[in-house]
C-alpha cells in the first residue's frame, strides 16, 4: 500500500458528445428585483472557459467517469468522495446510490481524516463548466489514498478510460 | 435505535448586509451564525463529546459553485465559536441531506456515537427565487442543530433513496407508508407545503400518524421541516420521551431519507428567537 496518494489531472478538452443534440437546461433563477442583478454580478466574476457540457450531461459524464475507474479496477476502494457541485437540474444517476459514494464540497479534506484511519478512498474533483457564473475549468483530478498494490497499473488504465471521454492527461504522478 | 437527544432551530429570514461586501465577507457572515448555533446548543447540552458533525444544505448552492462561498472559510469562521466544526458540507441530496450525512456517519462510525446535524438553509445574497416559487410556495431560512446518537450500524432502521421515476414525492410517500405498516413509530413529519399541494399525502398517508403540516406558520424550510415538526409536536405533546417516531425528509428531485427515533430522556427542543438583519434597500 502506497503512502503517498495516486494522483491524476486531466482536462475536458471538448465538447461533451460532440455532434449530438442535448437540451441544454441552462440553469438560472429567474430575477425578479434589482437585487438578483446584484447578486449574479457578485457570483459572477471569474475567468470564463468555454462549457463543454450541459447539466443533464453532467451527471453522465461524471457516470462514465465512475463507470472508468469501477472498470478498470477491482482494487479495494472503501469510499468514493466526489465534490459536490450544485445546482443540478437533473437527478444524480442511480449508479451513485447505494454504494460507498457521497458528494461533499470538500472531499479532499473528507479523504485525508479517514485515510488516516486507513482507509482506501479515491476522491473524484471535478470543475466542468455548465453555465458561466461558475467557477470551473474542465479539469477533472482524482487522488487515491492508500491505494493498494496494483493501483498504479489500474490508473494508468483509469488515464486511458478518461482519454476516451476527451479529458486529456496534464500531469500524471504516479509516486 | 437512534436516539434524539436535542433539537434546536433559529430562524434566519436575512443574513447581514456585509454578505455583499466579498465572498470572504459572506463566508464569515455565514460560519458566524453556524457558529454560533452550535456554541449553543452545545452548551445548552453541557458540552458533550460529538464523534462526527457534519453541515448540510438544500439551497445553498450557487454561491459554492460560483466561488463567491466556500467551505474551509466558513469551517474558520465556525471555529471562532466552537470545537464542533462540521467536518464537510453538501448540498447534493437536497432536503434529504440529513439522510445522507447519517448514513455516511453510520460508516464512519460502525460501533455508534454522537452525531450533530447541522441544516442550514440560509438565503445567501438573498435570491428571489428562494423566497417563493411555484415548486413549494414561500420558504423559510435558518438552521437547525440537530443532536442524536446513533447506534451499531446493524441496529440503525435509515433508509435514504432516490426515486426511479419522474414522481419523486409519490414514490417517497409510497416508500414511508410502507414504512409505517412496520415501524413502531407512532408519529411521522412530512415536508412543508402549501394546502394545495398536500393531497398526496392524505391519498398515501394514514392521517392519523403524520404530524402538522406547518407550511403556513413557517414556509418550506428545506431539510429543516423535519426538525421544526419534531420540535413543534413535542410542545405539542404529541411525542414524549421513551417512544419512537419516524423522521422523513424528500427533495424536489427525488432524493428522500426515513427513520426510526427515539426521543430520549433528557430530551430538549427549541425554537430559537429569528436573527433580524437589517434589510438592504433593493435600490441601492
Amino acid at each position: 500500500m502506497s503512502n503517498v496518494p495516486l494522483t491524476y489531472a486531466g482536462v475536458l478538452c471538448s465538447p461533451w458528445k460532440a455532434g449530438k443534440p442535448t437540451p441544454a437546461k441552462a440553469y438560472v433563477p429567474p430575477f425578479s428585483d434589482v437585487l438578483d442583478f446584484d447578486s449574479y454580478r457578485l457570483m459572477g466574476q471569474n475567468p470564463s472557459v468555454r462549457a463543454h457540457v450541459t447539466y443533464p450531461d453532467h451527471y453522465a459524464l461524471l457516470l462514465a467517469i465512475l463507470n472508468v475507474i469501477t472498470h478498470e479496477s477491482d482494487l479495494q476502494i472503501d469510499e468514493i468522495l466526489i465534490n459536490s457541485r450544485m445546482p443540478s437540474v437533473v437527478r444524480v444517476p442511480q449508479d451513485f446510490f447505494g454504494r460507498n459514494v457521497l458528494f461533499l464540497n470538500e472531499p479532499l479534506r473528507e479523504a485525508k481524516l479517514i485515510a488516516a484511519d486507513g482507509a482506501h478512498v479515491l476522491v473524484i474533483e471535478e470543475r466542468f463548466l455548465r453555465h458561466s457564473v461558475e467557477n470551473a475549468d474542465n479539469s477533472l483530478k482524482v487522488t487515491w489514498f492508500n491505494a493498494p498494490t496494483g493501483a498504479e497499473a489500474a490508473m494508468d488504465r483509469m488515464a486511458d478510460g478518461f482519454d476516451a471521454l476527451g479529458i486529456h492527461a496534464v500531469k500524471w504522478n504516479a509516486a | 435505535m437512534l436516539q434524539l437527544e436535542g433539537i434546536h432551530y433559529r430562524c434566519v429570514p436575512q443574513l447581514d448586509t456585509r454578505e455583499r461586501l466579498s465572498g470572504a465577507a459572506a463566508c464569515e457572515v455565514v460560519g458566524d451564525v453556524i457558529g454560533a448555533e452550535i456554541a449553543t446548543t452545545m452548551a445548552a447540552h453541557d458540552h458533550p463529546q460529538v464523534d462526527f458533525a457534519m453541515c448540510v444544505s438544500t439551497i445553498m448552492d450557487m454561491p459554492f459553485v460560483s466561488g463567491y462561498l466556500n467551505w474551509d472559510l466558513i469551517a474558520k469562521s465556525i471555529a471562532e465559536h466552537t470545537p464542533n466544526v462540521p467536518r464537510n458540507f453538501t448540498a447534493s441530496y437536497e432536503c434529504a441531506g440529513w439522510g445522507f450525512a447519517l448514513d455516511y456517519a453510520q460508516r464512519r462510525l460502525p460501533l455508534g456515537g454522537r452525531v450533530l446535524l447541522v441544516v442550514a438553509d440560509l438565503n445567501v445574497l438573498d435570491i428571489s427565487f428562494w423566497r417563493e416559487n411555484e415548486n413549494w410556495g414561500h420558504s423559510g431560512f435558518g438552521v437547525s442543530t440537530v443532536l442524536v446518537t446513533i447506534p451499531p450500524a446493524a441496529e440503525l432502521s435509515l433508509r435514504v433513496g432516490v426515486a426511479k421515476s419522474d414522481q419523486g414525492m409519490g414514490e417517497f410517500c409510497a416508500d414511508l407508508r410502507k414504512w409505517l405498516k412496520t415501524s413502531t413509530g407512532a408519529l411521522t413529519n412530512v415536508p412543508f407545503l402549501p394546502a394545495e399541494m398536500t393531497g398526496i399525502y392524505s391519498h398515501f398517508l394514514p392521517s392519523d400518524r403524520v404530524m402538522r403540516d406547518l407550511h403556513s406558520d413557517w414556509g418550506h424550510c428545506f431539510g429543516s421541516d423535519t426538525w421544526i415538526s419534531f420540535i413543534d409536536a413535542y410542545q405539542r405533546k404529541d411525542i414524549v420521551p421513551g417512544s419512537v417516531y419516524c423522521a422523513t425528509s424528500a427533495s424536489l428531485r427525488g432524493y428522500w431519507a426515513l427513520t426510526d427515533v427515539m426521543v430520549s430522556d433528557t430530551f430538549q427542543a427549541s425554537f430559537r428567537p429569528a436573527i433580524v438583519a437589517k434589510a438592504l434597500e433593493a435600490a441601492e
